[in-house]
């Protein structure tokens, strides 16, 4: 008798644990990203596939405190939403409730590299470069989505919100200064779907794959400088080597030329000593030479920073300076 | 009995009226429904001063000439001046003023030289002569009918003293004559043959001349053999028949031409309206159209064509196709020919020069065949390749179609295309005649562009506009001009970069799609009441407002 009772409570154990698997299974489940993803751009999308038997609202929770809610109906199986990054791991909290009541949580971490700052380029190992564009995601998607390119070769649209991938990336483009090719929607000029030297792990993985080293896809509209550096003697080795986008961003970005921070920023990043001491020159009992923080004279309106005085690309001029003698490079601002 | 002959009489003269009452009373020459090829036509008329003392004859254009009967003379001649075309002319005889006989003859004038005569009305009146054995009859009573006419070619002292002179006198009284004419050597001409134009007068006058005559006249002039070498041959030349154009005789001009210029000759029978020489109305030329070739109005036809023959199709002195036109035209064989960037309108095309100029006269300016655009539109009503690099250019009758919003200059009638660009070569790219770029981005320090030939450097060079001075720019953010801020910097954009020279959907020529490194990109212009906004490739959407500025350039 007694060990019928244990196989009923036994019984019922597995049974109730099977519902209650079954029920969390079925709430909602997080398509995209997989649960560790590095990021490359400051925003993320998260695909969630929720069914409304079991689950009321679906809210991702970002590690900046944002919050975003899906409310699940009936009519529609998937979701989508795209999610602000920061550098560095991001932990994003995918919760399900019915009623009011949790009824299933999901981690996703996704690490957002940065091209400069050292702390960020090199993501932990457990992180794994995400290809979205396969033909799984794509066919989720294709019940809202026209996953074709739509993009006629040379000509950008007239109304930017008629692109097809306007509506998933037009996050992209939301900083102060933007692209033109980014901004007018003509993705496929860059995300070629070739592959560089430095991303040849990429090959075959994703359509909209960019060549790294991008240089060539840069050049093919900036020809001039293409022509001018390559007769220079000094080059700044990311110049050099056809990573532009190490320091320009080729979507949007807050600072002038698309750069991934305001320039002085930027530069410091990497030429971390510069940033204390007197880096021009310091005179007795008077300060340094500033390098930023006052009005730039060589350049009207702007801020003094390392390009004031540094080309930031090529140079006939050591220490890639502006000018190739000190008079020239000091009466840039000392005109008399 | 003799009452009753002279009731008879009576009755007969009432009922008789205007009838020829008497065989004696008669025009013996000519025979109704003749043709002449000359002006002049001999009238013969029998009379007796018993029936008739004076002789009218009346022309239908009211000419009326008055011969009185004379006891010792019964046959009367006259030659009267026929008017091109029909000529009806009465001959009445009056005996004490009273009509005593009438008679009518229809005649025909042919000439080409004369509008409303026509070829096929002539065949209706029949060609006689007059030099007939029987019909000389009635001359010899006064005059010599045995020709004189020295047949060695030496002329008589006094020509007056020829036979033919007595009754063809009045034919040579004019300042330009040809020599055997005025030498009354008629017999050289006149010789009695036929050619194979005329072969069914055959024996029909003594004094026949041979049609073709062309041989008679190259009996004296030898151009005309050599002529046989050319390439061409002008339809009358080929036929033989130096008379069309040529009076045998006399003229009032050089050259002994029928009419009294060379042009009013050529245009007897190269008109629209001729009604001579169906071949040659067919290359008619339409010297009505006000602008007419200065060379035909102020020389001749003759400055271009020869009259006779020549190794350049339509009798051109040289070939039509340039040579002959730049042969006068030096400016413009200097562009043509040594211009860095040449027109394949003119360079290279069929036609050359034709392909756009007509020769002879038009409607519109330059002799152009079209209207300025229209003509420049006629080729370029599709894409075609440029001379300069190889490339397409734009077909520009599509683009002025889609884009009602022309620049100015090409709706000017009196302009069109050839404003800014010269058609006939240029040493700036685009045969344009003055300097621009074919870039995005210009130095526009120099400000040499062709644009600032009509627009003021104003526009680009100031970077306030003050409230009076409106007039420079409507492109200002409050009194920032957005031109200065586009255009001065060391990336000055060019004129192109947002504006399209030619025509555009959109009020001051902005373009709908700029292109950058190959990549059309959309300017995205939209126009407000006091301002506007634009979003092209450079930068996001940029509002500006001339009252309530938006803060651009700040």
């Amino acid at each position: 008798m007694k060990s019928c009772m244990y196989i009923k409570i036994a019984l019922f154990s597995v049974l109730f644990s099977i519902a209650l698997f079954a029920q969390e299974r079925a709430a909602f489940m997080v398509v995209n990203p997989p649960l560790a993803q590095i990021g490359q751009e400051s925003i993320a999308s998260f695909v969630v596939e929720a069914d409304s038997a079991s689950v009321d609202s679906v809210v991702i929770l970002s590690d900046a405190n944002e919050t975003f809610t899906i409310e699940v109906n009936p009519k529609r199986s998937h979701y989508c939403k795209s999610i602000n990054l920061h550098f560095g791991q991001n932990s994003i909290k995918v919760v399900g409730y019915k009623k009011g009541a949790v009824v299933k949580e999901e981690m996703r971490d996704i690490f957002l590299v940065s091209k400069v700052d050292k702390e960020h380029r090199y993501p932990p190992q457990k992180y794994a470069k995400n290809y979205f564009h396969d033909e799984k995601n794509e066919k989720i998607c294709s019940k809202c989505h026209d996953m074709s390119v739509n993009e006629v070769k040379g000509v950008a649209f007239v109304d930017i919100k008629k692109s097809n991938c306007y509506e998933c990336h037009k996050n992209i483009n939301n900083e102060k200064h933007s692209h033109a090719p980014s901004i007018n929607w003509l993705c496929t000029s860059c995300h070629n779907g070739k592959v560089g030297i430095y991303n040849q792990a990429d090959e075959n993985r994703t359509k909209y794959s960019v060549p790294d080293p991008i240089g060539d896809v840069c050049f093919s509209c900036h020809k001039k400088n293409q022509e001018q550096w390559s007769a220079k003697r000094f080059h700044h080795e990311p110049a050099e080597s056809g990573r532009c986008n190490k320091c320009h961003n080729s979507h949007s970005s807050q600072s002038e030329f698309y750069l991934r921070k305001a320039a002085w920023e930027l530069c410091t990043t990497c030429h971390k000593d510069k940033i204390e001491g007197a880096h021009v020159v310091k005179t007795f009992g008077r300060a340094a030479h500033p390098t930023h923080n006052v009005k730039d004279p060589s350049r009207h309106g702007k801020d003094l920073s390392c390009i004031s005085c540094h080309n930031p690309h090529v140079s006939n001029a050591p220490s890639l300076l502006q000018s190739e003698t000190v008079m020239g490079l000091c009466s840039r601002c000392h005109k008399k | 009995m003799k009452l009753t002959y002279i009731l008879l009489l009576l009755v007969a003269a009432v009922c008789g009226g205007a009838k020829e009452v008497s065989p004696s009373v008669a025009i013996v020459q000519p025979e109704d429904k003749s043709r002449y090829v000359g002006e002049g036509s001999t009238f013969v008329i029998d009379a007796t001063f018993k029936e008739a003392d004076t002789i009218v004859i009346k022309q239908d254009n009211n000419i009326t000439t008055t011969l009185k009967v004379k006891p010792e003379k019964n046959t009367y001649c006259k030659t009267i001046k026929l008017k091109a075309g029909v000529n009806m002319v009465s001959v009445s005889l009056y005996k004490d003023a009273k009509l005593v006989n009438k008679s009518d003859r229809e005649l025909y004038f042919l000439s080409e030289l004369f509008e409303g005569v026509n070829e096929e009305d002539a065949e209706n009146y029949k060609l006689r002569f007059f030099h007939k054995d029987e019909k000389e009859k009635k001359c010899t009573s006064c005059h010599n009918m045995k020709s004189n006419i020295p047949t060695n070619n030496e002329a008589l002292e006094d020509v007056t003293k020829t036979t033919c002179y007595a009754c063809h006198g009045g034919m040579i009284n004019t300042k330009n004559t040809h020599a055997p004419a005025a030498n009354w050597l008629c017999t050289d001409c006149h010789n009695g043959n036929f050619g194979e134009y005329n072969m069914q007068d055959k024996g029909a006058s003594k004094y026949l001349v041979a049609d073709p005559v062309a041989k008679t006249c190259g009996s004296c002039h030898d151009t005309v053999d050599g002529w046989q070498n050319s390439k061409f041959g002008h339809g009358p030349v080929n036929d033989g028949r130096c008379e069309r154009c040529h009076d045998p005789h006399q003229s009032n001009v050089k050259m002994l031409l029928k009419t009294d210029s060379i042009n009013e000759l050529c245009m007897k029978c190269h008109d629209r309206k001729s009604t001579f020489g169906s071949k040659a109305k067919k290359l008619f030329v339409d010297m009505s159209l006000e602008v007419k070739h200065k060379a035909i109005v102020e020389k001749s036809c003759l400055e271009c064509h020869e009259a006779h023959t020549a190794n350049h199709k339509s009798l051109l002195k040289l070939d039509a196709k340039m040579d002959l036109c730049l042969n006068c035209h030096d400016d413009e064989k200097e562009k043509i020919t040594h211009s860095k960037f040449k027109h394949g309108g003119v360079n290279t095309s069929q036609k050359r020069c034709l392909e756009c100029h007509d020769p002879h006269a038009t409607k519109n300016k330059k002799l152009l065949k079209k209207e300025p655009v229209a003509t420049c539109l006629n080729c370029h009503d599709k894409e075609v390749r440029s001379d300069e690099d190889g490339g397409m250019l734009m077909n520009m009758k599509k683009h002025f179609d889609e884009n009602p919003n022309w620049h100015k200059p090409i709706k000017d009638p009196k302009k069109g295309c050839s404003a800014c660009h010269d058609p006939h070569g240029s040493d700036n790219f685009s045969i344009l005649r003055k300097s621009f770029t074919k870039n995005f981005y210009a130095n526009l320090e120099n400000k040499d562009f062709f644009c600032f030939e009509c627009h003021s450097e104003k526009k680009i060079t100031k970077q306030f506009i003050k409230s009076n001075e409106h007039n420079i720019t409507s492109f200002r953010d409050g009194e920032v001009n957005l031109h200065h801020l586009h255009v001065n910097d060391r990336k000055g954009r060019s004129c192109r970069a947002c504006h399209d020279e030619h025509a555009s959907k959109y009020s001051h020529l902005i373009r709908d799609y700029t292109d950058f490194n190959g990549v059309k990109f959309p300017l995205r212009f939209v126009e407000t009441p006091e301002g506007g906004s634009c979003a092209p490739a450079c930068h996001k959407e940029f509002a500006y407002d001339r009252v309530n500025p938006k803060g651009i350039g700040k």
